[in-house]
């Protein structure tokens, strides 16, 4: 099971940190570094933290290219010794498999710049500015998320200290790409331990509802007597899309034009077959012209609620908008091809539709049918989230 | 009549409708509300042959009805391979996956013909229904495996291209994973296959379903595993189901390997035999109950439940 968004997960993580790094912080101008040791190398590095925070990663970022490797691994040694981690950085990355550091070495090439010296850079600046972030971090990009909760609370709870909104806005992407990697164990106890530090954030509390209802969607197939890996949440799947829905009822009770968690709300309230509350919010959702993923969603729900309330003809009507929002998007055609030949009775009319819909060059990437984005949990808003990092770190 | 007319298949060719059972025969016709049935009979798992349409006894919602016997060897069998390609089956599992699907088609007949569909996140026409040996086997060298699951709506796709046809359609589903991505219920898909004349055979290798697998074959009339509210059913018990209700069969992979299994497969559809019958003495639309039985005993008999009308 595998999500859209995975492949560009851990690479993803990897830039997390710098992305933050050039977030306005809440103290402004040069902040002396954790570490007050004589060792100059720590001078640098709060030059170059200075550059970031200051607006220009770029020239940050070619400062350090300059830097001799040493330097670079020295200065992280520093840090890190100051942050007296349990688990050090060269320790994580010792478990990571043949296949994860190939990741790891594509995503950073992908990101361009020096590969080791990017990574540092990463790492050093998380450090300066948040908390030790860097070397978890980077230890998600050795995927060993799992090894390493002690290390995620203790840092957490640096972050919120240090700056809430700053540690919240870091901790919804960290939350979206553990769920988006079907890390839902580790990402339900990330978002319980943010949701500590900001119990109203509707960010991470439609973070966790997504995780939780996409964990109970999985745990509602596996066999009696099987779990999720490192999952310690309620088992049973109604318990699940409760607490789901209740998280997204405390998200828009925060900021009521969130429809995401509106629309994820109503689909929730469509598979208890709550058909009148779930097509009002459907509908309100479609009101505030979301995006158009959010959009094929809402109508695809829609299409589904006027289905089991035996209205046909509007369940098509919302299908073929979806078809027109993405014309490649195959579950609206499959849902099309569906109600029209099952419950319209009409098969030559289904058929055409599933067959323009599945023919070899008809069939476009994951991306082009926003359904297959929604089962994997990660919350799609994270996308923009994502590609915002990913441009940052190319600036 | 939701199952596929007599009067509409490719073979049907003008025959003498027989007041009883009668003698196989190579074509025949019959009103428009003639049924078929295609029936599996098995004995220690290997096709019976021989039988003739006096050693079967067909009631439709309780009512015995009159059958005729459709000659199977002159009608052509369409194969649609509906494999799963999603990144669980990459590597090792889908060139074997592939060996499989070409020996398949090698055990087809010059009249047959095969096209293949495969699924992960995303399903593809792969080679449509096609009589050309080399354009299936190019179809089949240009899967790859990656992405999720789609498992139910590949069926239901199956299904509906499968119903388009004027032969006798085998819908051979692979898959070694569970659903994760499918908009369309487990119950929708079942419900398509009710209405579907096609004859489902499925090959599953998920590893942890395998002993709930052989728990349902062998008790038959046991029904899914209760608690699981808000999901589908497992993929062993959605696939059971979907063979169950289309007289065809779930069998697992193993034994004696996947490509002689795929063999097998075809080998036994290729001997199932075909009742048709015009309803007579029961009314009303709605779900007709098929019963078939063959009077010998100690045969194995599958065929589809009932068809809707």
């Amino acid at each position: 099971m595998m999500r859209a968004r995975t492949g560009g997960a851990v690479g993803a993580i990897g830039v997390i940190a710098l992305a933050l790094s050039v977030c306005p912080l809440a103290a402004g101008g040069r902040t002396p570094g954790r570490d007050q040791s004589t060792d100059l190398i720590v001078g640098r590095y709060s030059d170059l933290v200075y550059q970031f925070r200051t607006g220009s990663p770029s020239a940050a970022a070619r400062a350090l290219a300059r830097w001799p490797d040493d330097d670079v691994r020295r200065a992280l040694e520093v840090v890190a010794r100051d942050l007296t981690l349990p688990v050090g950085l060269d320790a994580l990355a010792h478990q990571a498999t043949p296949d994860t550091r190939r990741q790891v070495a594509e995503d950073e090439a992908r990101y361009g710049g020096p590969a080791s010296k990017l990574r540092y850079l990463k790492g050093a600046i998380g450090l300066h500015t948040v908390t030790a972030a860097a070397s978890w971090i980077e230890g998600q990009n050795t995927l060993v998320v799992a090894h390493t909760d002690f290390v995620r609370v203790r840092l957490l709870g640096l972050a919120f200290d240090r700056d809430a909104a700053y540690a919240a806005s870091w901790c919804r992407v960290e939350g979206a790409l553990l769920t988006g990697s079907v890390y839902f164990g580790p990402a339900l106890k990330h978002y319980d331990i943010c949701l500590k530090h900001a119990p109203r954030d509707p960010w991470l509390l439609l973070g966790r509802g997504s995780t939780l209802e996409s964990a109970g969607t999985v745990i509602a197939g596996l066999p009696p007597g099987t779990m999720l890996a490192d999952w310690s949440g309620p088992t049973r799947p109604g318990v699940l899309a409760k607490a789901a829905a209740d998280d997204y009822a405390r998200a828009l009770a925060q900021t009521a034009d969130l429809d995401e968690a509106r629309i994820r709300l109503a689909r929730l309230q469509l598979d208890r077959g709550d058909l009148d509350t779930a097509a009002r919010n459907l509908t309100q959702a479609l009101a505030n012209h979301p995006p158009p993923v959010l959009a094929y969603w809402a109508h695809l729900f829609l299409g589904t609620d006027d289905e089991r309330a035996g209205r046909f003809d509007a369940a098509v009507d919302h299908y073929r908008t979806d078809l027109a929002l993405y014309p490649r998007g195959q579950t609206a055609a499959v849902a099309l091809s569906h109600v029209l030949a099952e419950k319209l009775g009409d098969r030559p009319g289904g058929l055409a539709v599933l067959r323009a819909h599945i023919a070899p060059d008809a069939v476009g990437r994951v991306d082009d049918d926003p359904w297959q984005l929604y089962p994997g949990g990660q919350v799609w808003c994270a996308s923009g989230w994502l590609d915002d990092l990913e441009r940052r770190s190319r600036d | 009549v939701d199952v596929r007319l007599i009067a509409v298949l490719a073979f049907a060719a003008a025959a003498a409708a027989a007041p009883q059972a009668q003698a196989p025969q190579s074509v025949f016709h019959s009103g428009v509300d003639a049924v078929q049935v295609d029936v599996s009979v098995t004995h220690d798992g290997k096709p019976v042959a021989g039988l003739t349409a006096k050693d079967f006894e067909v009631s439709d919602n309780g009512v015995r009805q009159v059958v005729r016997f459709v000659d199977v060897a002159s009608v052509p069998v369409d194969l649609l391979l509906d494999v799963d390609v999603s990144a669980s089956v990459a590597g090792d599992r889908l060139a074997s996956l592939k060996a499989a699907c070409r020996a398949a088609i090698g055990a087809l007949r010059p009249i047959d013909r095969a096209g293949v569909l495969s699924f992960s996140g995303q399903i593809t026409e792969q080679v449509p229904m096609t009589a050309s040996r080399d354009q299936v086997a190019a179809g089949l060298d240009a899967l790859s495996g990656a992405g999720n699951t789609s498992l139910y709506e590949a069926v239901y796709a199956g299904l509906l291209l499968g119903t388009a046809a004027e032969s006798r359609t085998l819908l051979l589903v692979f898959s070694d994973g569970q659903d994760t991505l499918s908009w369309l219920t487990p119950a929708a898909v079942l419900e398509a296959a009710r209405h579907s004349a096609v004859v489902v055979y499925a090959v599953s290798t998920q590893p942890f379903a395998r002993s709930r697998v052989q728990q349902l074959l062998e008790s038959p009339d046991a029904r899914p595993a209760p608690g699981h509210p808000g999901g589908g059913p497992l993929l062993s018990d959605f696939l059971y189901q979907v063979t169950t209700l289309s007289g065809g069969r779930l069998l697992a992979p193993d034994e004696p390997g996947l490509a002689n299994r795929f063999v097998s497969i075809v080998e036994e559809f290729q001997n199932r035999y075909v009742l048709a019958y015009t309803p007579t003495g029961v009314s009303g639309s709605g779900w007709h109950t098929i019963t078939v039985r063959v009077l010998r005993k100690g045969l194995d008999v599958r065929s589809r439940p009932g068809y809707w009308r």
